[in-house]
């Protein structure tokens, strides 16, 4: 296993390529995200994010380009990359028929944990996303929210030193939205990297420290929000939302939606 | 910038917007079920042409079917008529009840299958949220889900009772008025039935989760029809008495009491038909009326009841786990910053157990288990073969018990033909178990493979976890078989023994070559569990197990027989079969799943 030496990458992409027939989900897109990083993902609808991050979990084979999990190749080196990321995709399908505990269980298990502390870590877990009441129920009884919220205990089980988050907020109510910001805040802290897509540009201007845009399949901006006020404009107090709709187009709605204010 | 139109109001002429505008409830019936009907088309139009045809065949058979029908009744009232039947039942009583008996059979038949329709209509559809927030009286999209839940079960009725009615009519020599009358009076009786359907779904799924509700009653379905099939097998010794026959006739026949309102749906047009007008449009008037009632009681309350949340508030039994008691410092909440996990508490020394059974390897086998066993649909699929086993090991033990037909000739010749041949059909009675549950072990992850996809486990474990999934439950299905076998028809232990053997490697074989096939054809977008595989690779898995059964069979058992022929010995020609037959079958187990290892990495990589 690599040492971690400080500013190492724990996720490096290379002119990463995916093509869906004629269409090209994602073009050449490159770039890193090193340790104790919070990296934003944006772009609009269909631009390309869930299947950049299905690609870096090794959810999808990339037509061209690599992938590197901790320097880890993710096509090459599936199970140690895999060792060391935790994953929460946008829908949380999640057995129906496990309880949250015994969900966790499994999962811990499957990262070849020490039972004693399979158990107690569940136990945190639970209690850190208020789920023990319905630890035990079925997950096919759990709203929205808290399958959501087993969704990420089930990826912070194995303490992952690389999380890969997309749309981790949607569903979630004000208390656990927050409760988040602070796991990937503390998270960052010890070191690991946490990569997250969302749509709510304000989670990203506060939390990212790095942020990367992409539409159409391309990275079209990188940065952190004082390269991306330069990007779009060089405007010294540009929001992340105009920045956002200037370069990716979408200026015009924000325009139609003053008009009908 | 330059700003595009609005896309809105402003286009939008005066006379095209129709609100204030009043419209009856037919109205909206009207365009909700062209609604429908265009879904249908469109959906046909869209689908292969292996479906349109299929569905053509379908409908030129159900006219067939119909065609048949009323020629069969024709025959069933002139047998009715016969002297045959005078010696257990008066017929002018039976026939005056057929109607009846018909009425109340297509009112149970309404009542239960749309129950299971207007469960999917109201609360799994999802469309629900859609059509009552749309400018459409609540009455018109209730009206509507009715209709849809009741029409083709209407369809069946009218299918299979109209023609015995009609041919009653026809033999009876009814008045015209007649034929109407049934139509009417038929199309009614489902109404009401599909309205108290409704009020039951509404009832049920206040206590039970919707779809645990489509789960338990897709898993009845199931029960039901393979014991419907099987009944005959399993009532073949039943030898039913004159007197029996009599009095289950005369039973049947007191359907038709006067005060049954299906009695009065059922007598009404006969009487018509027979040209006692009054009494007839009296029973029929009161039977319509008192469907018309009940339908229109049904459809306001099932309105009322989903409006008001009470039909969506579930009230669940379950008791509440009571939660152990905690000191103060447990009682506090975790925080983030606590959830260091230690490097220590990696696994870092294996327990004995886990020398043998790696944790991710019992996690997957457990967790198949425990969904296998809680999720019904899952049995759904498995009670048809698990059935058929059942079925055969009570034939096999009542033919056993009702007289040894045993010759001495199978169990005392030069080899025990009985013991072979047995054993030969407890393999055959095991496949379509051990197909059912092999080849959809990678498709029953379904959606939820993403899990398994992202975390560290290797190919070569999530293979052996499902290649043991599919194993344990078959090996046991095999022995089980085999040990009924042996008590009904004793045999030497050393021959049991021996047949478990076999099982072991015949039962291992066959998962070796369907889990590489259920590999192939894995699918996990499905939606309904009978879409988890493809047909063509269901086919093919059943194709290859019937070649593989006779040539294992053949393997282990053929220099047996050579052996016996030639006045051998008879123990080494069995070790011989043994030998070959599994290598044989360790070969079928090892190389598909290995030719296929590259695929299971690539499996939901799209």
């Amino acid at each position: 296993m690599q040492s971690n030496a400080p500013f190492q990458p724990l996720i490096e992409t290379n002119h990463l390529s995916k093509r869906y027939g004629d269409k090209l989900a994602v073009n050449d897109v490159s770039f890193a995200v090193r340790d104790g990083e919070i990296f934003g993902f944006l772009g609009p609808n269909g631009a390309g994010k869930t299947t950049t991050l299905k690609m870096i979990v090794g959810l999808l084979e990339p037509t061209s380009g690599t992938v590197k999990v901790q320097g880890y190749d993710v096509q090459k080196q599936p199970i140690q990359a895999k060792e060391v990321c935790g994953y929460v995709p946008d829908e949380p399908n999640l057995y129906a028929k496990l309880s949250g505990r015994e969900l966790l269980r499994f999962v811990g298990d499957l990262y070849d944990l020490d039972r004693p502390h399979i158990t107690r870590r569940i136990d945190e877990l639970l209690r850190l996303f208020d789920l023990v009441e319905a630890g035990d129920d079925l997950i096919e009884s759990y709203s929205h929210g808290m399958q959501q919220k087993t969704s990420l205990a089930a990826a912070l089980m194995h303490d992952p030193k690389v999380l890969v988050l997309d749309e981790p907020t949607v569903g979630l109510d004000p208390k656990s939205a927050r409760l988040i910001k602070d796991i990937l805040r503390q998270l960052a802290e010890r070191g690991a990297a946490v990569m997250l897509s969302t749509h709510i540009l304000e989670i990203a201007e506060r939390m990212c420290d790095r942020i990367g845009i992409i539409n159409k399949g391309q990275l079209i901006a990188m940065g952190t929000m004082e390269d991306l006020r330069e990007l779009g404009g060089g405007q010294g107090k540009a929001s992340l939302e105009d920045i956002f709709l200037e370069l990716t187009g979408g200026t015009e709605y924000a325009e139609i939606a003053e008009v009908l204010r | 910038m330059t700003m595009d139109k609005l896309p809105g109001d402003a286009s939008i002429p005066a006379t095209a917007i129709l609100a204030g505008r009043k419209f009856g409830l037919g109205h909206y019936v009207w365009k909700l079920l062209r609604l429908q009907w265009v879904i249908f088309l469109s959906g046909l139009r869209r689908s292969k042409r292996r479906r349109k045809i299929g569905l053509g065949v379908i409908a030129i058979l159900i006219l067939g079917l119909a065609a048949f029908l009323f020629w069969a009744s024709w025959a069933l009232l002139g047998l009715l008529r016969s002297p045959y039947v005078l010696q257990f039942t008066d017929p002018a009583a039976l026939l005056d009840a057929m109607p009846t008996m018909i009425v109340s059979f297509g009112f149970l038949a309404v009542l239960l299958t749309s129950f299971g329709v207007l469960l999917q209509a109201l609360y799994l559809a999802g469309d629900m949220d859609f059509l009552l927030s749309a400018p459409l009286p609540m009455r018109a999209v209730f009206f509507t889900k009715l209709l849809q839940a009741i029409l083709p079960t209407f369809g069946l009725v009218c299918l299979f009772s109209l023609p015995v009615l009609f041919g009653l009519g026809v033999s009876s020599h009814y008045q015209l008025a007649y034929y109407p009358l049934v139509v009417v009076s038929l199309a009614l009786l489902t109404l009401a039935a599909g309205g108290i359907s409704g009020l039951l779904v509404m009832a049920v799924t206040r206590v039970v989760p919707a779809r645990r509700v489509a789960e338990v009653l897709g898993f009845i379905g199931v029960l039901l029809s393979v014991l419907i099939s099987q009944s005959s097998r399993l009532l073949t010794d039943v030898n039913l008495s004159n007197s029996q026959l009599s009095t289950g006739l005369n039973t049947l026949v007191k359907i038709n009491t006067p005060i049954s309102p299906l009695s009065w749906i059922g007598r009404g047009p006969i009487d018509i038909g027979n040209g006692n007008w009054l009494s007839g449009a009296g029973l029929l008037g009161l039977a319509l009326s008192l469907a018309a009632v009940i339908f229109w009681g049904a459809l306001t309350s099932a309105e009322r009841l989903y409006y008001s949340g009470w039909a969506s508030l579930q009230v669940s039994p379950r008791k509440k786990r009571k939660l152990p008691q905690r000191s103060e410092g447990q009682r506090r909440e975790t925080k983030p910053s606590q959830l260091v996990l230690l490097k220590s508490e990696r696994t870092s020394r294996p327990r004995l157990a886990d020398r043998f059974i790696s944790s991710s390897l019992r996690a997957m086998i457990w967790k198949d288990f425990a969904l296998l066993r809680r999720d019904l649909r899952n049995l759904s699929q498995l009670i048809t073969p698990l059935l058929l086993g059942v079925i055969v090991v009570i034939s096999t033990a009542r033919s056993g018990l009702s007289g040894n037909r045993q010759t001495d000739f199978l169990t005392q010749g030069p080899i025990n033909l009985s013991f072979y041949g047995s054993l030969a059909f407890a393999l055959f009675v095991g496949w379509s178990l051990m197909l059912t549950l092999t080849i959809g072990a990678f498709s029953r992850e379904g959606k939820n493979f993403w899990l398994i996809k992202t975390s560290p486990i290797k190919t070569r474990t999530l293979l052996l976890s499902k290649f043991l999934v599919s194993f344990i439950p078959s090996l046991l299905f095999e022995w089980i078989l085999l040990l009924v076998i042996q008590i009904v028809q004793p045999s030497q232990i050393g021959l049991l023994i021996y047949g478990f053997i076999i099982t072991i490697f015949y039962v291992s074989g066959s998962i070796g070559i369907n889990l590489a096939l259920g590999v192939i054809g894995a699918r996990l977008d499905w939606q309904d569990p009978r879409q988890m595989n493809s047909n063509s690779i269901g086919c093919l898995g059943s194709v290859v197990s019937f070649v593989y059964l006779p040539l294992s069979i053949v393997f282990f058992f053929l220099p047996v027989v050579g052996f016996a022929l030639l006045h051998l010995n008879l123990a080494l020609g069995q070790m011989i079969g043994l030998i070959l037959g599994a290598v044989f079958c360790l070969a079928c187990a090892i190389v598909p799943p290995t030719l296929v290892r590259k695929r299971v990495e690539r499996i939901g990589l799209k």
